[in-house]
């Protein structure tokens, strides 16, 4: 308890505070702008650190993260562009929302489920640290795929009415994700021969063209047939009333639980988290049947998932000196930087510098209220320029968060390609998300599949499945989620024939 | 269903494993193309059965087809022209097909746009942007 205290004294101190709250800021302009994530956010504010104490570093970059993880959803809700992958799954329903004049209660629920999700994980970080990271020493490929067919599942939940055509967009998301060299041999697939395909689609790149590029092309055209304008503005950021949380308590907290676990995970990341939030959130929320109309729910599980992910990345980066993902890679090497030693000594070697990170993480998902409101207003103010005029800086910003995450003018090409392709798809009545799911977890998917069959050997695929509890959960609990929605319309249309003939025969 | 046939295509020309417990890279995306030459199929299928839909608007139209001749110049001439250029031309070319017609206004809100985002891409972000070989 000591420990926290003056972790806390040490976190507040006006030079600390200070870099978290710019942490913050910076985090959730660079999160706001199309395709610059996380990681870019990181990068930049790396060598500012060089000078600093290790916990104002720190402060500085878990605020960073923080608020690139939260800045994402707001041009999601604004401008339906995600600002980073994991928002993806908050444009279904935020974009929506914006669009029936309550972009600023969509940006609400963000925060308010962002601020929850990332308290929840840090609670979870100070008491379970050791623990959990044990637990996630258990996962193999078998207990990846497990999790990650369970993400796929909400390919289904996202598609609305037209399952057949989001399996169809899911399949193209899963193919995009195999263009490149295979993750197994040194062999280039669905290149067509072009050599500048063999490292593979950026995925930052296709998603900044399946949502904003081709939204662009779409409202080049609907422009005319539209009598109002559909520029989207907001007064501002409105929190949503305590007495509105109660009925949606439960989804709050599943989807933080949920974020909590994937982020512990190592190489799932905030992304995954959103996606397996959103489709457990459309299997068991009684307002299931408005998700993608602009239902807050949905929101709620996306965010409070993926920044729940913040906390949970930390857990074996601190406790075992394993990063999960790029993120707490950079964060690890700042600590080797300032000249401590991640792994399992950190905690008993440095445990003010720990309980500090614990608490700086905490102090920064609180800072996300004030910055978001600031955010927001600067987003308010680009959302007053003429549509026409807006449309194309959001092109020239999606050309250029496409081609700024890794500097190869390729990825332009791809990022216009991807719009013009989704845009057919769009008009044709696909469903984009689940493009989105398939390209964020395919990699994922194929390298678990191929680590599968090298490890299970000779063994019956039964006994290898049933010798991983944690994986056998997770299948049953998979079949559970595609069975269950199934039964349910099974049962609702016998209930409507059943009603039908009963007026008949009266 | 095209779209399957030239992605399997795609497919053929590999020289399979090397060793006999290699995993086959192709055969993974096979599968995925497969199934969704199948789907395809079955969508195909079931739009045959199904009545034609009336949608509000045409696939193509000159506006939709004039931005994306704008955005493929844009992404053709980016390393080229430079950004400076490339962007204010795209932000001018689509403002002016979506029908915004206050020339001035439109000229001043796209370089000064464009100077700005510069300045954070190249000052405050440090990322390098194509200056193309005018400059």
């Amino acid at each position: 308890m000591d420990m926290i205290i003056a972790a806390f004294a040490e976190v507040l101190s006006p030079v600390a505070l200070c870099m978290n709250l710019m942490g913050v800021m910076i985090g959730m302009i660079i999160g706001a702008l199309p395709g610059l994530g996380s990681v870019v956010a990181i990068s930049i504010c790396l060598p500012f650190t060089f000078g600093m104490q290790p916990l104002q570093a720190m402060a500085l970059l878990l605020g960073v993260y923080c608020g690139s993880n939260c800045g994402g959803s707001i041009a999601a809700v604004l401008i339906n562009t995600p600002g980073t992958p994991q928002a993806a799954a908050t444009s279904i329903d935020g974009y929506p929302m914006a669009r029936m004049g309550k972009g600023g209660e969509a940006i609400g629920w963000a925060l308010a489920s962002s601020i929850f999700g990332g308290l929840f994980s840090c609670v979870i970080l100070v008491f379970a640290a050791p623990t959990v990271a044990s637990f996630a020493l258990h996962f193999g490929p078998l207990e990846t795929f497990g999790l990650i067919l369970m993400g796929l599942t909400c390919i289904s939940s996202v598609s609305g009415k037209n399952q057949l055509k989001g399996l169809i967009a899911g399949i193209l998301g899963l193919l995009l994700a195999c263009v490149g060299m295979s993750p197994f041999t040194p062999d280039a697939r669905l290149t067509f021969g072009l050599y500048a395909l063999d490292g593979g689609m950026d995925t930052v790149a296709i998603i900044v063209g399946v949502f904003a590029i081709s939204e662009v092309i779409d409202r080049s055209e609907r422009i005319f047939h539209e009598k109002a304008s559909s520029v989207l503005s907001i007064r501002s950021l409105r929190m949503p009333p305590l007495g509105m949380y109660r009925e949606r308590m439960w989804n709050l907290v599943k989807s933080s639980i949920i974020g909590t676990i994937v982020g512990i995970l190592p190489g799932t990341g905030a992304t995954t988290a959103a996606f397996v939030a959103y489709g457990e959130a459309q299997r068991s929320s009684p307002r299931r049947d408005k998700f993608g109309t602009g239902e807050p729910d949905s929101i709620i599980a996306a965010e409070s998932a993926n920044n729940a992910v913040t906390g949970g990345a930390l857990v074996p980066s601190l406790a075992l000196g394993i990063p999960g993902d790029p993120v707490t890679a950079i964060m690890l090497a700042t600590f080797i930087l300032h000249g401590i030693t991640p792994g399992v000594r950190l905690m008993v070697d440095n445990p003010g510098v720990v309980y500090g990170i614990f608490v700086a993480l905490a102090v920064a998902n609180v800072l996300m209220w004030p910055c978001c409101h600031a955010t927001t207003k600067i987003f308010n103010y680009l959302l007053k320029t003429p549509e026409p005029i807006l449309m194309g800086l959001i092109a020239v910003l999606c050309v250029l968060g496409s081609y700024g995450a890794r500097g190869n003018v390729n990825d332009v090409a791809v990022t216009v390609g991807a719009g013009v392709f989704a845009y057919m798809l769009r008009r044709c009545g696909f469903p984009m998300p689940p493009i989105v799911i398939g390209l964020v977890l395919g990699q994922q998917f194929e390298m678990s599949i191929g680590q599968m069959i090298l490890y299970k050997g000779d063994m019956p695929w039964l006994d290898y499945i049933l010798n991983s509890p944690i994986a056998t959960g997770l299948f049953i609990v998979t079949a559970f989620i595609v069975c269950v929605p199934m039964i349910r319309r099974l049962l609702a249309a016998r209930t409507g024939e059943a009603a039908r003939q009963g007026q008949q025969n009266s | 269903m095209g779209l399957s046939a030239v992605l399997y295509a795609q497919t053929t020309g590999s020289a399979g494993p090397v060793f006999v417990d290699d995993i086959d890279p192709m055969q993974y995306p096979r599968a995925l193309i497969l199934l969704l030459g199948a789907m395809g199929a079955l969508l195909a299928g079931k739009g045959f059965l199904a009545r034609a839909e009336r949608t509000d608007m045409p696939l193509f139209t000159r506006h939709t087809l004039g931005v994306m001749a704008v955005l493929i110049l844009y992404a053709a001439f980016f390393i080229t022209l430079g950004f400076f250029i490339t962007s204010v031309l795209a932000c001018l070319g689509i403002a002016l097909i979506m029908g915004y017609r206050r020339l001035p206004l439109l000229a001043g809100a796209s370089v000064l746009s464009v100077v700005l985002i510069w300045l954070m891409y190249v000052y405050i972000l440090r990322i390098p942007l194509p200056s193309g070989s005018l400059f």
